[in-house]
């Protein structure tokens, strides 16, 4: 277990070196809620749309985060560190566990300026919320994390990773209820939507940010958004600590 | 007792194989020096030691622990200190350095000082605080062994360790690592500088296209040559394969190779032989412009073994 605290201590201490990536992020967030938010809520004619795209954009911005620090990796392996991890005195479990929530965390750090907007423009302080929040949040991301890094580090190549994570980027964001009601999609996108990840994200925050707006989009109970989010992130460690344990070695990367 | 068992172990990437059927031993408390020219399949080996890449066959047991079915405790016993030095480079030499000696269990001030220690006779530790990129080649180097000398691990790898670094440095370096095995770790050395593992290695061990072709103390290594004495000939033309037949046919000489217009004759009782090496040269008409007899080095060990195979 100390080689994954270890591990996330490592991950979190270069989060100082990220500053202008997150003032860079942020004022994008910023700016999208600030115009494109308030102009698409003009157009839509569904009663609060505004807050709903709020708690959407913001799950959809984590889900892209998580990928980024995640695929740091690659750039790792390209400095030769993959190696030096997997040498390291731990096991193939604590690596997974240590890489995934670490870049998990520091995915939500860097989120956290952007949630606490989220939070002013819905006006909704209250610290069970806020705690709950986050918590969902860091279930999320550490699944995300888990499959990120258990995929680049079986693939060893940044152009095929380059090309897969842009498409399940596009295609993950856009099939989920992160920016519309699942209601108002076809049926033929239902189905994919219903097992993404984000729409579980943001299903649960609709719920717990603003009840309101949850009232007439969900599709789920809170509670089973909640053991979603948990199956998916345990379900994302047990298969990475499975394939790091029999497939995954050093060296090979393109 | 051999604390370090290699059997039979072997690695493919692909159809290629990098080691093939590779078996040796290393005895605890020892330098054990693997040589071998580029590619030969050290780096492999190494990396299947520390458990970062799987044998496709054999396997390798270290402390007594098997490298396939135990790698959790095989980790625990091992530090390494790669070929390229592994770190990113927005990462500074202290942190990098601390934070692997942490990750191996040392704590507070004895981390401290083991850190501080070694950095200085390593003399980076005035680049302690400068950026991994801003640091020159063998200062990169320098930090990457000095976390196995700060982690003193009971079976310690070194890949290259003074490759690019200064001829002060590399002293430094081997007096650490004969220090490291004097506190009782076992070394594994890889190197294709004969130079470096005739000074410090107490075995060498020879691969070659992942094949271990020899192996013995340095001094063992060089008796084994057939024609210990070597008769190094350089004559004012290069010499045509007559000469060298000629010269191959004197009873004694073992070996004769030639490299431009120098002979390298491999001899047994080489002092009893110039008359007659001189007498059949000179019946080719070539004259000689230098003539020097010398004891092998572990280069012509290495030249020996791996071009008896080459």
């Amino acid at each position: 277990m100390k080689g994954a605290v270890f591990l996330i201590e490592r991950e979190l201490s270069k989060a100082k070196r990220y500053k202008f990536f997150i003032a860079m992020r942020f004022t994008w967030f910023a700016v999208q809620v600030a115009v494109f938010g308030v102009v698409m809520s003009r157009m839509v004619t569904i009663s609060r749309f505004y807050d709903f795209y709020l708690v959407g954009v913001y799950s959809s911005i984590l889900f892209t985060l998580s990928v980024f620090i995640s695929y740091e990796i690659l750039e790792e392996a390209e400095d030769g560190l993959f190696e030096y991890f997997l040498s390291l005195p731990m096991g193939r479990w604590e690596f997974v566990m240590g890489r995934s929530v670490g870049c998990a965390i520091s995915s939500l750090t860097y989120t956290i300026p952007m949630l606490l907007l989220v939070l002013l423009l819905l006006g909704n302080l209250n610290p069970f919320s806020v705690a709950l929040a986050l918590l969902s949040s860091l279930l999320f991301a550490i699944g995300i994390s888990g499959i990120v890094i258990t995929f680049v580090s079986l693939v060893k190549s940044s152009d095929v990773s380059d090309i897969i994570f842009g498409a399940v980027d596009a295609i993950l964001v856009r099939l989920s209820t992160a920016m519309y009601p699942l209601s108002a999609m076809p049926s033929y996108y239902k189905l994919p939507s219903i097992a993404n990840p984000i729409t579980h994200l943001a299903e649960f925050l609709r719920y717990i940010l603003s009840p309101d707006i949850f009232s007439y989009t969900c599709f789920e109970p809170p509670g089973s958004a909640i053991a979603f989010l948990l199956g998916f992130s345990v379900s994302a460690f047990m298969i990475g600590i499975l394939v790091f344990e029999r497939k995954v070695e050093g060296g090979g990367w393109r | 007792m051999a604390f370090v068992e290699i059997i039979n172990i072997t690695k493919y990437y692909g159809k290629n194989p990098a080691v093939n059927g590779l078996s040796l031993s290393i005895e605890e408390g020892e330098i054990f020096g693997l040589l071998g020219p580029n590619g030969a399949g050290k780096t492999t080996t190494i990396l299947m030691l520390a458990t970062v890449i799987k044998p496709t066959a054999g396997t390798a047991k270290i402390g007594g622990y098997d490298i396939v079915k135990e790698p959790d405790k095989v980790r625990n016993l091992l530090g390494i200190a790669f070929q390229e030095p592994k770190s990113t480079w927005v990462e500074k030499p202290i942190e990098v350095v601390e934070w692997h000696g942490r990750i191996c269990g040392l704590r507070g001030q004895e981390l401290k000082d083991r850190v501080k220690d070694v950095m200085e006779r390593l003399e980076i530790w005035d680049q302690r605080n400068k950026f991994f990129y801003q640091l020159s080649g063998g200062n990169r180097k320098r930090v990457e062994v000095a976390k196995v000398f700060v982690q003193r691990p009971k079976f310690a790898i070194f890949d290259e360790p003074t490759s690019q670094v200064d001829v002060l440095g590399k002293h430094a370096i081997w007096d650490m690592i004969k220090e490291l095995r004097d506190s009782g770790s076992t070394v594994m050395l890889a190197t294709n500088d004969t130079n470096e593992a005739d000074i410090i290695s107490d075995r060498v061990g020879i691969i070659y296209e992942g094949k271990l072709v020899s192996s013995g103390a340095p001094s063992e290594l060089k008796d084994r040559i057939p024609g210990g004495d070597i008769l190094e000939i350089q004559l004012d033309v290069p010499p045509d394969e007559r000469i060298v037949n000629q010269l191959s046919s004197i009873e004694g000489v073992s070996r004769v190779l030639s490299e431009n217009d120098v002979l390298r004759m491999y001899l047994n009782r080489g002092e009893e032989l110039v008359p007659a090496v001189l007498d059949s040269i000179s019946r080719f008409g070539a004259k000689i412009r230098y003539m020097k007899m010398k004891e092998p080095s572990l280069d012509d060990v290495f030249l020996y073994f791996t071009r008896e195979r080459g």
